[in-house]
């Protein structure tokens, strides 16, 4: 019954709940997926292999193999497994997100612009309830929440994540109530991607004010003490929760020489990455955009004034009325705007210029990106709170039309988002009607599981090649998937599909498929480990479909049609292994193959002539190409005496993509190791004892190197050994191969004999293990606490 | 009152001209005269900024219907932003006097 009462009196917003709900099921058709973009949505379409592939493992599952930790997405993924379970279809998944944005997104708003509105009047009445609505619709259809739908990458979430982290801070801040701390610390945990180091700009742009917000309003408008001491515990519970994921991020922050340290910390870092890219855009930045926040719908644009003057006029009243939130959020409404627009005044440019030198803060270069959100939530506040203003002088009949031309104003204004078309927008740079969301080709997938079954080593090229680092998949409608490689994501083998993962030898490649030396061209994929090539003969996705975007380099220099393609592998001595209509794997010979781990059997030492890594590479490996295949190429600074240098015959096997087993044979003097994955001082090798019976799969350079089947052994009861054991070799692990790791191993090293094992182990691995208990026990034992807290009371009730 | 916002707008113009190098822009006169007058007008700091701001934001909507983003736009656009600001510098002032003032009599 009380049920039924709430129901009642809040009939007109759940009607719009339910209305926003169901919009995302007409956007697409059955069966049809936006997966793509940036960072990609495949944990939508198979979060099983996506985990497997990039969430479990600190190493990049593309190319090389860069380190970082990308754990952040592990309790997202379980969850839309559990959802997959009773919708297995991931075209449900998707609207299911979508649906989950729009309505989160509104009804929060509503609820605190509702709280917020009853500083001086009544809680719950009719103008604030109208005000909050027309507010709530104002920011789920502002050109920011809207215009970044289609391709949205994972902080995207904060479109609806922000207000509902906000209202429930509010509601702990205001009633102290713990369920409000607790839940808003689980929601936190589940979209885990916005709380950790890769969701920092969304992060930090949003929670530091938010919580100063919350700390004034509290305080200033409602005269009550903080709760501080929550605050504290709250805090601790959020690092306990969060330990799996930023542990192993601020490992990387302040582990020397990283990429996250050198992008927060490097000086020259900060004027390149920040001052520089921050002054480059910003003539971008236009204040009056962001003050008219002009509508898609091209006959709409005139709306823009309504809400400026709206937000003003209710300043304008608020000078009887003197009510503090209003101001509060004006206020901060105004310093969202001066940083999402930066463009206000020489003064202010030059204030925020300055705020680059603050470590960190290159992560706002792109201020009006990274902005946007947080702009658009205290806009909407701005605009709910003067509605409510104005709304208390009307009377109801006028009130009533106010609050209907308002919500017509905007869903007109948004009907290009309603009806889909911003959704689902047709793929940049082409006249073809070639649109982001594509529905699955079986063969495809067919072709990802054969490649999840291949036990060897080796990994792989994709063609067509694209200038950033894009796979290009057309689906069998008229959309294609753009987005990072799937056979890197979805089957956990390593993909070159573009420019930027082929570093450091991208312009090399590009030269040498200009001019056809396939010979040079056969030793750089061997440097880089390339064992297969992976050709996606159909000709929607490179010959005429996509004319410039993301083939304007690649077509300047590998072949122009997908024909010319064909003949372009072919001449590079390969063997189909699978086909499946237009998805071709080809192996290249094995004569011409570099495992994955090797002993070097020669040393050359090249000089840094040209300090760009063109220069570098041009000065070994293409001018050294009747060389042994397992030569090692190192820097001169880098000195490996070349006499003595004896060619142990070994055994690899992987075990998971941050371990690797070797067994060392026939060990004559000092031996250079190398292992194809991209440097970084914490990939370390340790003395191994254990037994390995796993069955040999490949043998190259006549039975001196074996590849025994690989493993995806996460954890097991070996995982922990090596921790309290010392790294051999340490000293002598330099760079080989321009990116590659290589070990001067000396036999005083091991002092092991002729023949013993090790293991390669990337040690960065261990911060998430270590995280992942403390979060486990930390969910645990929250869960269990508030358990035990809510049955108790019950049977004291 | 007037004293506070004239401070701020001194604040921002003189920073503005050390930048930018150049005491050309008699546009910033003149919305210093028009904000002037009608603060003598209305003697109502808060109201005037605000009407100033409403009066700024109505020039760039008109300018940006005719010509979307130009010169002309923007500078409206930020001098709807800087009233504004002023006006929620006095607002807060009033407050914090309020505050002292309830403070006094409590004591």
């Amino acid at each position: 019954m009380k049920y039924i009462q709430i129901f009642k009196k809040n009939l007109l917003l759940v009607l719009i709940c339910l209305g926003l709900a169901i919009v995302p099921f007409f956007w697409l058709k059955p069966g049809e997926m936006d997966i793509g973009g940036d960072s990609s949505r495949l944990y939508l379409y198979d979060p099983v292999n996506y985990l497997k592939s990039f969430g479990l493992y600190g190493v990049d599952p593309q190319g090389t193999g860069w380190v970082g930790s990308n754990h952040y997405i592990t309790p997202f993924a379980f969850l839309v497994m559990v959802v997959k379970i009773f919708f297995p279809s991931p075209h449900i998944a998707i609207n299911l997100l979508a649906a989950l944005k729009l309505v989160c997104g509104f009804w929060f708003v509503v609820l605190i612009v509702k709280e917020m509105a009853s500083e001086k009047f009544r809680r719950g009445s009719a103008q604030g309830e109208l005000a909050a609505i027309v507010a709530g619709l104002f920011y789920i259809f502002t050109p920011s929440v809207i215009g970044n739908w289609a391709r949205a990458i994972l902080s995207t979430n904060q479109v609806f994540l922000n207000p509902l982290m906000f209202y429930l801070l509010l509601r702990y801040f205001v009633t102290r109530q713990t369920k409000y701390g607790l839940t808003a610390l689980l929601v936190s945990l589940v979209f885990a991607p916005n709380f950790g180091l890769t969701g920092a700009p969304p992060f930090f742009a949003f929670y530091p004010l938010g919580f100063l917000f919350l700390v004034l309003y509290t305080t200033w408008v409602r005269h009550r003490p903080v709760p501080w001491r929550g605050l504290i515990v709250g805090g601790l519970i959020f690092a306990g929760l969060h330990a799996f994921h930023l542990l192993p991020q601020f490992a990387g922050l302040f582990d020397p020489g990283s990429f996250a340290n050198t992008r927060v910390f490097d000086a020259k870092s900060m004027w390149t990455e920040g001052v520089n890219y921050f002054m480059a855009v910003l003539p971008n930045a236009k204040v009056s955009w962001f003050l008219l926040l002009p509508s898609y719908n091209p006959i709409m644009t005139w709306s823009g004034v309504v809400v400026p003057f709206i937000v003003l006029a209710g300043l304008w009243l608020n000078k009887n009325i003197k009510g503090k939130t209003i101001v509060l959020v004006a206020a901060f409404y105004v310093i969202t705007l001066f940083l999402v627009a930066a463009n206000i005044t020489h003064l202010w440019v030059a204030v925020y210029r300055s705020l680059f030198f603050i470590p960190g803060f290159s992560m706002f270069r792109n201020f009006s990106g990274q902005w946007q959100f947080v702009y658009s939530f205290y806009y909407a506040l701005f605009f709910g709170l003067a509605l409510h203003l104005i709304f208390l002088r009307c009377k109801p009949a006028f009130r009533r039309l106010c609050f209907l031309f308002l919500c017509a104003l905007f869903v007109v204004s948004a009907w290009p988002f309603i009806n889909g078309d911003l959704v689902n927008p047709r793929q940049a740079d082409t006249e073809a009607d070639v649109r982001i969301v594509m529905r699955m080709d079986s063969r495809f997938e067919d072709f990802l599981q054969y490649i999840r079954t291949m036990k060897g080593d080796g990994k792989i090229l994709t063609l067509p090649f694209t200038d950033p680092f894009y796979q290009v998949l057309h689906g069998t409608n008229n959309g294609a998937y753009m987005g990072p490689s799937m056979v890197s994501y979805l089957a956990r083998r390593n993909d070159f599909s573009g420019y930027a993962i082929l570093d450091p030898f991208p312009e090399v490649f590009y030269r040498l498929a200009k001019e056809e030396n396939y010979v040079a061209l056969k030793r750089l994929f061997s440097l880089l480990n390339i064992k297969y090539i992976f050709h996606n003969t159909d000709p929607r996705v490179y010959d005429e479909t996509f004319p410039r975007f993301p083939y304007s380099n690649v077509r300047k220099f590998l072949p122009k049609t997908q024909k010319e393609m064909g003949e372009f592998v072919g001449k590079l001595g390969v063997q189909l292994v699978y086909e499946n209509g237009p998805y071709k794997l080809y192996t290249l010979s094995d004569s011409e193959f570099l495992p994955h781990i090797y002993t070097s059997s020669n040393v050359l030492v090249y000089k840094n002539d040209r300090d760009d890594w063109y220069g570098k590479n041009v000065s070994f490996f293409v001018d050294h190409l009747t060389a042994d295949l397992r030569t090692g190429f190192i820097e001169k600074k880098d000195v490996v005496p070349r006499a003595g240098l004896t060619t142990p015959a070994i055994t690899f096997q992987k075990i998971n993509p941050t371990k690797y087993r070797v067994t060392v044979e026939d060990v004559r003097g000092p031996y250079l190791l190398v292992f194809s994955e991209r440097f970084n001082r914490n990939w370390k090798i340790f003395r191994d004892d254990s037994q390995d019976l796993s069955i040999e799969t490949e043998s190259y350079f006549n039975g001196a190197v074996r590849v025994k089947e690989q493993r995806d052994i996460f954890f097991d009861s070996d995982t922990l050994r090596t921790w309290r054991e010392k790294a051999i070799a340490d000293k002598t692990h330099i760079v080989v191969n321009g990116y590659a790791n290589g070990w001067y191993i000396l036999p005083e090293d091991t002092r092991a004999g002729e023949r013993y094992n090790f293991t390669i182990e990337m040690t960065d691995q261990r911060f998430f293990y270590m995280g992942l208990l403390i979060s486990i026990l930390t969910l645990g034992i929250i869960l269990s606490t508030y358990g035990f807290t809510i049955v108790r009371n019950r049977l004291k009730n | 009152m007037s004293h506070i916002v004239s401070l701020i707008f001194t604040g921002f113009i003189v920073g503005d001209v050390l930048l930018l190098k150049e005491t050309s822009d008699l546009f910033i006169g003149l919305v210093l005269v028009f904000y002037a007058l009608m603060n003598k007008l209305m003697k109502n700091p808060v109201v005037t900024a605000i009407e100033v701001s409403m009066a700024s934001l109505m020039f760039m909507y008109v300018s940006f219907l005719r010509y979307q983003h130009n010169p002309t736009t923007e500078r409206f656009a930020v001098w709807t932003v800087i009233f504004l600001l002023a006006s929620l510098v006095i607002q807060c002032i009033e407050f914090i006097k309020h505050q002292k003032r309830v403070f006094r009599k409590s004591l």
